[in-house]
């Protein structure tokens, strides 16, 4: 562990990986300030360019561009009442409120001084959690990983928004298109139709471009946004100071939401607003001043912030080491991931430990630098908001389009780009989940291959080891939840209601 | 959210499971074929459990008790002529890369989507130059990306 942190260290006296850290915080922050494009986009967008590039240089891009996108949004949230990205929603109960009241540049202060500190005590966990999970994750079998693949989208289905079986079905279309192309142990062609181009598969950035930047884009056309008037000032940077102060005046509450963050970030599928909605509500539960909640509370703006970043620490990790993302951004890590040639799983904290330890270090200063530029620069970059975004969709199109085209540079490419722009587009108007289609193509390739191991290795029955069974009890259990919780309700209700102690076996004279 | 058209959509998702099933048993190895057949055959299962909730809902959709993933409006004939300006703005661009390469395209598109939505020429002049200078020196010649020159230059020469 202690050599691995040494050459995680030792990455940081590259100046081409530090240049990418500072260009990726730089353009996360921006990317987030722009409300309706968000860090999701951007970063679908990034893994066209980081093909063939080391891992540590294409995977830190990745990484510190999403640290910060939530930190760059919130200023829109506070500012402009305009959450830069979902996750910044919560920010937006209290935050505008105290800006209405004049208390902007403190809200902001609070909001960036919280995420930021959460987002490097989040990592700093991480680091923590390592040497506990690793035992665990060494025992997991070829066996074993086949079926956290389908436990995995089965959290995305069930856990995630929307009905549980249009996630599941999501997930097997991902699945199933992931199939197409040579199949990897026998070099047979698959579903090919004698196309040349399909013969090595469907490439994941055009797949993912489509999936969540067309379909976006599509929609946002649609919808007519229009440009945002007015910016909120700023009254000196005495209000954003009393905002810093106010998070360490509000040290146990900013902590707590930090870990709530954490904790709900390491469960895959669950996603983002929950660690954030969690947070708040906790926060306005054991606050003194509950009924200042909503009409500009400093607190509330403190506790989801905290937990916004911290989150992403904790879905790391399991995107890491176990190939389960928590949600949409974290496919788009893993797919990451697969360009660079790095397999996620138990070899993130074995072989590939450094690495590893070198992407949560660069969670930590990413949270740092995009704090402090954001602190220092937050009343200019809100003016970044009020670019039309009638100017921004042909921009962000052709960057689109150009990403498609440069993995692989094949024309085809943008075939595919539109077809899974049009079927993204109609997933979300249906209900479907794009997160879990996503992860299913991503991981469909690695699934078959561990299948096919399993089956080698243990033969057709090699999920009747102990952990294989706990994994398929956990994947049927998992979509009986909501029913489960209507049968056992009422019986709850009847035990722990006023009348119930005669259930409960209490006898009273 | 139109019911019939979510039928249409599990319709569609049944078709592409039966397809991979029927393609995946004629495959001749049995490590080409198991996963295949036992991913299409879950789609399926599920997509006809969705189209009998489907069938079985009466009166209203039923609506989902967790937040969902929220669409457009529905508009009917209002949407019409926007979509069919999305398809010519997402086609166009398209179309122009394939014959003309992206080095006209790109300025192209930007100068035509600013000025027909309302900003002035020289605003759309400006931006596209600047779009193109940013595209060849940040990528053609610092990231070594080869844009295609378009089927008409490539005849040409």
């Amino acid at each position: 562990m202690l050599e691995s942190l040494g050459q995680a260290f030792s990455n940081f006296t590259n100046p081409v990986f530090i240049y990418v850290l500072l260009g990726g915080c730089l353009s996360g922050l921006l990317v987030g300030i722009i409300p309706a494009i968000g860090g999701l986009v951007g970063c679908t967008l990034l893994l066209a360019f980081i093909y063939g590039v080391p891992p540590e240089i294409g995977m830190g891009l990745l990484i510190a561009f999403a640290s910060v996108t939530y930190t760059g949004g919130s200023i829109t949230t506070i500012l402009l009442s305009i959450p830069g990205t979902p996750v910044n929603a919560a920010t937006l109960i209290d935050g505008f409120p105290m800006t209405r009241n004049g208390e902007g540049g403190r809200a902001l202060g609070a909001a960036l001084t919280s995420s930021g500190m959460g987002g490097i005590v989040g990592g700093l966990l991480t680091i923590l959690a390592i040497p506990l999970v690793t035992p665990i994750v060494m025992s997991i079998k070829t066996s074993e990983m086949f079926l956290l693949v389908l436990l995995g989208l089965s959290f995305l289905a069930v856990l995630g928004r929307g009905s549980m079986v249009k996630g599941l079905i999501s997930g097997m279309l991902g699945l199933l298109f992931s199939l197409i192309g040579f199949q990897a142990a026998t070099g047979n062609p698959r579903f090919t139709f004698g196309s040349l181009y399909l013969m090595d598969g469907i490439d994941i950035v055009p797949v993912l471009l489509g999936l969540f930047a067309i379909s976006e884009l599509i929609e946002l056309y649609l919808k007519g946004v229009s440009r945002i008037s007015d910016t909120a000032p700023v009254k000196g940077f005495g209000q954003i100071l009393e905002g810093v102060k106010d998070v360490f005046r509000h040290f146990w509450l900013w902590l707590r939401s930090t870990v709530i963050g954490y904790l709900i970030g390491v469960i895959p599928g669950v996603g983002g607003e929950t660690a954030i909605f969690v947070a708040y509500g906790i926060a306005k539960q054991t606050s003194r001043n509950r009924d200042k909640f909503g009409k500009g509370c400093v607190e509330g703006v403190i506790a989801p912030e905290a937990a916004n970043n911290s989150k992403e620490s904790g879905a790391l990790l399991t995107t890491l080491v176990l190939g389960i993302p928590g949600g949409a951004l974290m496919a788009v890590i893993l797919a990451g991931l697969l360009i660079v040639g790095v397999t996620p799983g138990p070899k993130m904290v074995g072989e590939n430990l450094d690495l590893t330890l070198t992407l949560i270090m660069i969670i930590i200063t990413s949270n740092l630098i995009g704090c402090l530029v954001a602190l220092l620069a937050s009343p200019w970059l809100v003016k970044v908001a009020r670019i039309p975004m009638n100017a921004l969709l042909p921009m962000v199109l052709i960057a689109v389009l150009t990403g498609a085209y440069v993995r692989g540079e094949s024309l085809w490419n943008f075939a595919v780009l539109i077809c899974l722009g049009i079927l993204g587009f109609f997933m979300k108007k249906f209900g479907y989940s794009r997160p879990a289609l996503a992860l299913g193509f991503v991981l469909g390739s690695l699934a078959e291959l561990y299948l096919m191991h399993a089956i080698q290795l243990h033969g057709r029955l090699f999920f009747l080891t102990p952990g294989s069974l706990t994994i398929i009890a956990l994947i049927i259990i998992l979509p009986l939840l909501p029913y489960i919780r209507k049968v056992t309700a009422p019986l709850y209700r009847r035990l722990f209601s006023k009348g119930g102690e005669e259930a409960r076996g209490e006898v009273r004279s | 959210m139109n019911r019939h058209s979510n039928s249409i959509f599990l319709v569609l998702c049944l078709i592409i499971g039966l397809g991979f099933l029927l393609m995946s048993i004629n495959l001749t190895q049995l490590e080409d074929k198991v996963a295949p057949i036992l991913f299409s055959v879950i789609l399926m299962i599920l997509v006809l459990v969705e189209l009998a909730r489907e069938l079985a809902a009466k009166g209203t959709l039923k609506v989902a008790t967790g937040p969902v993933e929220k669409g457009p409006e529905d508009k009917g004939s209002v949407m019409a002529p926007r979509i069919v300006a999305i398809a010519l703005w997402l086609g166009g661009p398209i179309l122009g890369i394939c014959l003309l390469g992206f080095h006209i395209t790109i300025p192209l598109f930007i100068l035509l989507f600013l000025t027909l939505h309302g900003t002035g020429w020289l605003k759309g002049v400006i931006t596209a130059l600047v779009t193109e200078a940013f595209f060849m020196i940040i990528c053609e010649y610092g990231l070594r990306i080869h844009f295609y020159k378009g089927l008409i230059l490539e005849l040409w020469q």
